[in-house]
């Protein structure tokens, strides 16, 4: 293998690859990225065994070949050279890699490229083209719901869902359901139903930011999903198991609706959850008219904050997790937000009041006094 | 059925050829769960892992490439769990690796392969974590544990696995292979039959390092014949226990340099730790199993005695011992002689609660004395 790049490109591919390498894989050749030179372009790979990422750009390549080296470190010296081009070349007989760059020449020792696998191609994947930024809206709002807790490892995936107009994902941890449908312009070309590791996704959010008019494709097989963003390629091992049927979660019928102005309540909730340490619940204590949010850490201190709301009829006072509670209301954003209520001990929706489909379902906390 | 493939490491043992025969792809169907069980140096692990290559070597493109990377251990659909503790399998070994896992599809194969081994050392959590995973494992997922003792293996889980059963190597096979390795034909039948159908076990007594083993369990075991304890028999075997632990330390010290000369400094001092911590129970490990081997030796001895004293001379397993133990047995009750190894077997269950070994030796040794004097 022996090819000349220019170090920028390289460097700004390479940040996105390394990032994938496994830092704790007792497999030593998956900390490495993989370089694979072919006709005028090069491939570099990374993996952790649960998600890879591929991306492949322009060389200058003088002779094909496959290298496996430690990612961080070749990362740390393309980022240490100077402007221009750099010349990358394997030298089979000291098994290293040769990087040069204006008189500056770094050897790095390879690692075994046999044990690095080979990467997803999923033959019978269903392929379908996905509006990007729709996509990545979608993500960022529903996936920090999932579970974190390896003991239910089919709540750590969003369930996403697309076909005809509608794109859907749904996250829950088992005390809170977060679900956005969201609306497209356009009919999908294809349609998939999968249970995709919220980490595969978030890294894909993370790429498709970096550039946002790329198309997005993906295909759907039946053990690994594929995401194309403007050719950097990035596949997951999906979840097996039965995901909560969500439907059946939200209640049908509520007793009160409150509309609040956007960020209002969001404002207070963050506030006053400052004062809400150590597990303590926050508190919505709701009367004529008017919301009390309140919270109380025992040794730490108090805080309360009224705001006006069209509420009537029995007093009402429910607990919630601050952090949950602030997680749904901040996916809302800056719209409009409906809080619908049952009881003290029935989980409350938080719901995006410009009908863009935003659900969230947020479990009570049991108030003592 | 698939009759005519012998999985590698199988040859000798029908009913695991029989059983995993049948469930090879392309026409078997392997059952979710499989408990290999078989005495250590029988064969468990080659099978498993050539098990593990052909399903995952099944409707690959490159087979080739599936089967040398299952060999390495660094195919992304094979997990291989050996258990982290001095004496037991932890929660943390198989809870993220195997139960959050296995929900996960395949990377590349059709199947994901998970491998077990000592699932009877699993601790009690570890066992109610993976119950999950047996009872309603994911379509693509194989579960392979591993036992050289499944009486101890807890019900729960070997209720659920498909047992495969590894006979032990017989004592004249293992005495060959080690004449081929050029031992001399005398300790090569008493290390084989000293073994109990365990090669590697063999292999060990054969070697010189073994040999002294043996002779200083063999001091440990007559210092109480001739009232002789207080000259405190066990101390050197101990001291052989604890060097015995160096040779693991020293393999594990070259993979931390190698490790870490390719981390970034932030991952290096967690890693430095986590060595660490695997350094002390690899220690550990080695010189609980030197102990406990030498006090297989010393119960076998004691066996050994009662054969003669019960008149069956033949079923000596120290063959090259003969007139030693003659000499012992002479005027000695063979109830005796099981009430003795009923002793050291106790004291070798004790090993694996963490006792001191020093005291446990001691007080073995005078329980001995005590015994043998009655």
């Amino acid at each position: 293998m022996k090819l000349t790049v220019v170090r920028e490109i390289l460097f700004s591919q390479l940040q996105a690859v390394a990032r994938i390498a496994s830092t704790r894989s007792a497999v030593q050749a998956l900390s490495g990225v993989q370089l694979d030179a072919r006709d005028d372009e090069i491939e570099l790979r990374a993996t952790d065994m649960e998600v890879g990422l591929r991306v492949s750009l322009q060389a200058d390549v003088q002779r094909h070949g496959v290298a496996v080296v430690p990612a961080r470190l070749f990362l740390d010296v393309v980022r240490a050279l100077p402007a221009g081009k750099v010349d990358v070349e394997l030298r089979s007989a000291e098994q290293d890699v040769e990087v040069r760059a204006g008189s500056a020449a770094f050897y790095l020792r390879t690692l075994r490229a046999e044990d690095f696998p080979p990467f997803p191609e999923p033959a019978d994947a269903t392929s379908l083209t996905l509006p990007p930024q729709a996509f990545v809206e979608t993500v960022e709002i529903v996936a920090r719901a999932a579970s974190a807790d390896e003991t239910r490892p089919v709540l750590t995936g969003v369930l996403v869902s697309a076909g005809g107009r509608e794109l859907r994902m749904v996250a829950t941890d088992s005390y809170r359901l977060s679900v956005k449908e969201t609306q497209l312009d356009a009919d999908l070309d294809a349609s998939f139903e999968a249970n995709v590791p919220a980490r595969a996704l978030q890294e894909l959010a993370r790429i498709a930011q970096h550039s946002p008019d790329a198309e997005l494709r993906a295909g759907v097989g039946a053990n690994q999903i594929v995401f194309d963003v403007g050719g950097t390629v990035l596949s997951s091992r999906l979840i097996d198991g039965q995901f909560p049927n969500y439907r059946q979660l939200i209640p049908d019928t509520y007793e009160h609706e409150l509309r609040f102005a956007g960020g209002e309540l969001t404002e207070v909730v963050r506030r006053i959850s400052l004062m809400a340490q150590r597990n303590a619940p926050l508190r919505l204590a709701f009367g004529d008219g008017e919301l009390t949010v309140s919270a109380q850490t025992p040794d730490v201190g108090e805080a309360r904050e009224s705001l006006p709301v069209a509420f009537s009829g029995e007093p009402l006072e429910i607990g919630f997790n601050p952090e949950f509670l602030r997680d749904g209301l901040e996916s809302v954003g800056e719209g409009e937000v409906v809080l619908k209520l049952i009881s003290p001990l029935r989980p409350g929706l938080i719901e995006a009041g410009d009908g863009s489909g935003f659900r969230y379902l947020v479990m009570p906390i049991r108030l003592n006094v | 059925m698939n009759e005519t493939v012998t999985l590698p490491g199988t040859e000798s043992h029908p009913h695991a050829r029989a059983v995993l025969g049948a469930a090879l792809p392309p026409g078997g169907s392997p059952s979710h769960a499989y408990l290999f069980c078989g005495p250590a140096g029988s064969g468990k692990r080659t099978a498993a892992r050539a098990f593990a290559g052909a399903l995952l070597a099944d409707g690959a493109p490159d087979p080739a490439s599936v089967l040398a990377r299952v060999q390495r251990g660094s195919h992304p659909d094979l997990t291989w769990v050996v258990p982290s503790g001095a004496h037991d399998l932890l929660t943390g070994d198989i809870a993220e690796p195997v139960v959050a896992a296995a929900p996960h599809t395949p990377f590349e194969a059709r199947r994901r392969v998970f491998v077990i081994e000592r699932a009877d050392t699993m601790n009690e959590e570890a066992a109610n974590r993976l119950l999950k995973t047996l009872e309603e494992p994911p379509r693509h997922a194989h579960l392979v544990l591993l036992t050289e003792r499944p009486g101890d293996v807890r019900p729960t889980i070997a209720s659920r696995c498909q047992a495969v059963r590894f006979d032990p190597r017989p004592a004249q096979e293992i005495a060959a292979r080690l004449e081929r390795d050029g031992v001399d034909a005398e300790l090569a039948a008493a290390c084989a039959a000293l073994a109990l159908g365990d090669l590697q076990r063999a292999r060990r007594l054969a070697a010189p390092a073994g040999v002294r083993l043996r002779a200083l369990a063999e001091r440990f075991a007559r210092a109480p014949l001739a009232g002789s304890v207080d000259e405190r028999p066990w101390r050197e075997l101990l001291e052989l226990a604890r060097m015995a632990g160096e040779p693991a330390v020293a393999e594990l010290e070259r993979g931390r340099d190698d490790a870490l000369e390719l981390v970034a400094r932030r991952d290096r001092r967690r890693l430095e730790t986590e060595h660490g911590e695997r350094v002390r129970r690899a220690r550990r490990r080695a010189q609980t199993e030197t102990l406990d081997l030498a006090l297989a030796l010393i119960a076998l001895w004691y066996r050994d005695l009662g054969c003669i004293a019960f008149g069956a001379p033949e079923l000596v397993a120290h063959a090259d011992r003969r007139a030693e133990l003659q000499a012992d047995a002479a005027d000695r009750d063979g109830r005796v002689a099981r009430r003795a190894v009923e002793l050291v077997e106790e004291t070798r269950r004790r090993l694996s609660v963490n006792v001191t070994e020093e005291l446990a030796c001691e007080a073995l040794a005078f329980r001995l004395e005590e015994l043998w004097s009655s």
